[in-house]
C-alpha cells in the first residue's frame, strides 16, 4: 500500500485523473469495436468512485477552510483585509495546485528518462 | 427443478449420477491416491444441470510453501478441496518446519515435499514444487490463506487470453480484530477496490499478488520460477513478466483471505520485508520499467509518494504543528473523506461498514507505521547499501 500525503497525495490524484480517463478510451475502444457492456461497467464503477473521492476531497478541503485558515491568517497578520475569503481560498487551492504541477512534472520526468534510455540503448 | 428418475432419460441420468457420484467419493476419499485423469474426466463432461457437483480441472497445481503452518494449513487445504473447481493436485512444500506442519498436510492427502534443508526463503520453497509441476497453470498459496468458494474459478477464466502468465484476485483478511489487523483490512479495501482496479484497466497490476496467484506454467518456468533475489518475490516476478510482454490480470471476484499480522511484532516483520522488497525491485527493475507504459508511471507516483509521505509524516507537519499551528495535526487525517469512499462502497457489498468505520483510526496508525518503516529501508538499501536477504515471514 503507498502512502499518501494527506491532501495532496501524488497517488491518489494519478489515479484519480487516469479513472476520470477511463471513459474517453472506452470511447476510443468502443468505435474500435474492442469494448463491451463488462467494461463499461467498470469503467462507470471507478469513474462513480473517482467522483465520489473527489467530493470527499472538497469536503476535506471546507474542513480546512473553517478549521485551519483563520489561525493561519492571524499568524500572518493579514487582519487588514475587510475579509480573509481569498487568502483561505487560495490555501485550500494551493495543496491542489502544487499536486497537479509535481505531479505534471514527476510524469515529464519519467517520459523524458524513457526517451533518452530508448535513444541510449538504440544507439 | 425436474427430479431425476421421472422419465426413461431421467432414469439413464440417475445411473450415470450414481457412477459418477463413486467416482466423485473416491476424489473426496482423504487418502494420497488420486483419482485416475480418464475418471476426473468422465466426471467433467458429465455434469447434471440439477446437481451442483464441483468439478475437477487437469489444468492446475496449487503450490503451498509452508514453515511452521500447522495452526492455519489444514483450512488452507480444506479451502481448495471445496472450491467449485478443484485442482488437479495440490502440493505443500513443508519447508524443514519443527511443528507438526508436514503431519497436517499429509492427513490431508496432499503431495508433501520436504527439501534436505530449509531453503531460506518462500521463493525457494515454491520452486522445489514447481519442478514437479506438469499441468497448464500453477497457482501459488499462503499457508494461512483461505479462498472463496470460486476463487479459483474466477482466475482461471482470466487464462483464456493467451498473453495472460499471471492473475491475481482481491484480499480481506481473515481476522479483524487489533489494530493492525485493522489498519490492514482499510488498505486493503481501498486498494482493491480503486487502485488495483485502474491498474487493470491499463493492463498493469502493480503486483500479482504473491498469497494468492496463479500462473502460467510455462511462462513461470521461462523466469526461472520465483526468484529470492530481492525481499518481494511477487513483485519481481509480476515486473519480470511485463519486461518479458505478458500480460497479468486482476479479478476482483477472485477473493483470498490471509491471516494478517496481529501484533507490531510480526507487523514490524512483514513491513519490513516488504519495504526492502519495493526499494530492492525499484533497483533491480527501474531500466526494464520505463518500457512498459503506465506502469513507469505508477511505480514512479508510487515511490515518490512514499519517500514525500515518510518527509511530510515525521518533518514537516510536526514542524508545522510547533511553529505554526496544532490544528496542522489534522494533516494525518485531511484525507479520510477521500478515502472512505471506496472503503465503505466495498464495506457496504460486504456488509461491514461499522467493522471499517471502526477501523478507519487504525489506518492512520499503520500508514504512519508504513512510512517509517519505508525510509528505513531507503535509507538501508540506498545509502548504507546494506540490502536485507533475511526472509522472516510476518507471523
Amino acid at each position: 500500500m503507498n502512502v499518501g500525503l494527506p491532501g495532496t497525495g501524488l497517488g491518489g490524484l494519478f489515479y484519480l485523473l487516469t479513472a476520470l480517463l477511463m471513459p474517453l478510451l472506452e470511447l476510443a475502444q468502443t468505435i474500435r469495436g474492442r469494448s463491451n457492456a463488462g467494461r463499461w461497467r467498470r469503467v462507470a464503477t471507478q469513474c462513480a468512485l473517482a467522483i465520489g473521492i473527489l467530493a470527499g476531497l472538497g469536503v476535506a478541503g471546507l474542513a480546512l477552510d473553517s478549521l485551519c485558515a483563520s489561525s493561519i491568517v492571524s499568524r500572518i497578520h493579514v487582519s487588514q483585509f475587510h475579509t480573509h475569503q481569498p487568502v483561505t481560498r487560495l490555501l485550500g487551492m494551493t495543496p491542489t495546485l502544487l499536486s497537479l504541477i509535481t505531479l505534471s512534472l514527476l510524469l515529464a520526468v519519467v517520459e523524458f528518462l524513457h526517451l533518452m534510455l530508448g535513444w541510449s540503448h538504440r544507439r | 427443478m425436474r427430479r431425476p428418475g421421472s422419465s426413461k432419460r431421467g432414469s439413464e441420468e440417475l445411473e450415470a449420477w450414481m457412477d459418477t457420484m463413486v467416482v466423485l467419493d473416491a476424489v473426496n476419499e482423504e487418502t494420497a491416491e488420486r483419482a485416475t485423469v480418464r475418471e476426473r474426466t468422465a466426471l467433467n463432461r458429465w455434469r447434471p444441470r440439477w446437481l451442483n457437483v464441483p468439478r475437477t480441472t487437469s489444468r492446475l497445481t496449487v503450490i503451498i510453501p509452508a514453515y511452521n503452518e500447522s495452526g492455519s494449513l489444514a483450512d488452507t487445504i480444506r479451502s481448495l478441496r471445496t472450491q467449485t473447481v478443484r485442482p488437479d493436485e495440490i502440493i505443500v512444500v513443508d519447508d524443514c518446519s519443527t511443528d507438526r506442519t508436514g503431519e497436517v498436510a499429509r492427513a490431508l492427502g496432499v503431495t508433501v515435499i520436504r527439501p534436505r534443508a530449509n531453503t531460506g526463503s518462500k521463493a525457494g520453497a515454491q520452486n522445489v514444487a514447481l519442478s514437479r509441476v506438469q499441468t497448464e497453470l500453477t497457482m501459488a498459496l499462503d499457508a494461512d490463506t483461505t479462498l472463496a468458494p470460486d476463487a479459483v474459478e474466477k482466475l482461471l477464466a482470466a487464462f483464456d487470453d493467451p498473453q495472460a502468465a499471471a492473475v491475481c484476485g482481491s484480499v480481506i483478511p481473515r481476522y479483524v480484530r487489533t489494530v493492525w489487523e485493522r489498519g490492514r483490512y482499510i488498505e486493503y479495501l481501498f486498494a482493491f477496490t480503486f487502485y488495483k482496479p485502474i491498474q487493470d484497466y491499463y493492463e498493469k497490476p502493480l503486483i500479482s499478488s504473491g498469497c494468492f496467484s496463479m500462473y502460467r506454467t510455462t511462462a513461470l518456468r521461462a523466469n526461472g520460477g520465483w526468484s529470492s533475489r530481492t525481499m518481494a518475490e511477487d513483485m519481481d516476478l509480476t515486473w519480470s513478466f511485463y519486461q518479458a510482454g505478458y500480460r497479468v490480470r486482476f479479478v476482483p471476484e477472485a477473493v483470498c483471505y490471509p491471516i494478517e499480522p496481529h501484533d507490531f511484532r510480526f507487523m514490524r516483520r512483514q513491513l519490513r520485508r516488504w519495504s526492502h522488497g519495493f526499494v530492492q525491485n525499484v533497483r533491480l527493475h527501474w531500466r526494464g520499467l520505463f518500457r512498459v507504459p503506465y506502469l513507469r508511471s505508477v511505480v514512479a507516483v508510487a515511490l515518490w509518494d512514499a519517500l514525500m509521505a515518510s518527509f511530510a509524516y515525521f518533518l514537516l507537519v510536526p514542524l508545522l504543528v510547533w511553529r505554526v499551528s496544532p490544528l496542522f495535526l489534522f494533516c494525518y487525517i485531511l484525507d479520510t473523506p477521500a478515502v472512505l469512499v471506496p472503503v465503505l462502497t466495498s464495506a457496504v457489498k460486504r456488509n461491514e461498514v461499522r467493522r471499517a468505520l471502526t477501523s478507519i483510526p487504525a489506518f492512520w496508525v499503520l500508514r504512519v507505521v508504513n512510512g517509517f518503516f519505508f525510509i528505513k529501508a531507503c535509507w538501508v538499501e540506498l545509502i548504507l547499501r546494506r540490502p536485507l536477504h533475511v526472509y522472516e515471514k510476518g507471523h
